[in-house]
């Protein structure tokens, strides 16, 4: 009776610890940590539930993970380097690759929705990047 | 006796509503996409389907059975243009649109969602030396 009695609290402990960790994405998912980002495309659109989605597309500079930014902004450039914030999540969209003319209706990427956006004077092209600051989303 | 109906009911009520839900459903059999080679031969085009959904995407032609077909391509994004040639998978539907009658393509013309779409760029064909 006694080891029921202590057992029951640590089972429930033991299967919430389980239900959180097989309901949470990856931790970094939710971070809003600063990210050095190479756009590699102008002012872009994915469809996102038959949804319009403007920003750009951008590959992370630390590993070179492709990631769609979402975002207003208008002003930057194809090859800025730029340092964003914000969190991501992985979705499926409808998206149009415009270097390999590719339309694709099912393509599953990284959209990070952008909190804070700004030119990154990176050590390669200091002085080239835009220093504009697109802060906006405060609610995603 | 009455054991048996009593049992039987429910597998009974539950098959009924089975029935009446396949009946009411407007699910249709899965159809394996195709490929075709599909010429664009309109502008994008936002429309209202048969079916009451609104849709963007272009006219286009292609061939099939030696008989050139007209359908709506529906695309998310238009990222294309007139006169683009593509090769498109995708499947038709048991939907349709109606457009402005134009030179070929008159009454209704059926939907075909897009899953992938690329350039058709034809290559020379290679032609050996003559010797």
């Amino acid at each position: 009776m006694k080891i029921r009695r202590a057992l029951g609290p640590l089972t429930v402990a033991l299967l919430a610890g389980f239900l959180a960790a097989c309901r949470s994405g990856p931790v970094d998912a939710w971070g809003s940590r600063a990210r050095t980002m190479l756009l590699t495309s102008g002012p872009a659109e994915i469809s996102l539930s038959s949804s319009r989605v403007p920003g750009y597309w951008a590959q992370q500079v630390e590993d070179g993970q492709e990631f769609f930014l979402y975002t207003r902004a208008r002003s930057f450039e194809k090859g800025s380097r730029v340092r964003v914030e914000g969190p991501f999540g992985f979705v499926t969209a409808s998206v149009y690759l415009e270097d390999k003319g590719l339309y694709m209706r099912y393509y599953r990427l990284h959209v990070l929705v952008v909190w804070r956006m700004a030119g990154d004077d990176g050590p390669s092209d200091r002085g080239s990047a835009p220093r504009e600051e697109a802060n906006h989303a405060r609610h995603p | 006796m009455r054991v048996i109906p009593r049992a039987l009911l429910p597998t009974v009520l539950i098959g009924l509503a089975f029935v009446h839900a396949r009946c009411q459903s407007q699910l249709r059999p899965w159809v394996p996409p195709q490929d075709v080679k599909a010429k664009i031969v309109s502008e994008a085009t936002f429309v209202r389907t048969g079916l009451g959904e609104y849709v963007e995407g272009y006219l286009a032609e292609y061939e099939s059975e030696f008989e050139t077909k007209t359908v709506f391509m529906v695309l998310e994004l238009p990222c294309y243009r007139l006169g683009d040639r593509l090769i498109v998978t995708g499947r038709l539907t048991d939907d349709s649109v109606r457009l402005p009658p134009r030179d070929r393509t008159e009454g209704r013309i059926p939907v075909f969602v897009v899953d992938r779409a690329v350039p058709n760029i034809p290559t020379a064909p290679v032609i050996p030396a003559l010797k």
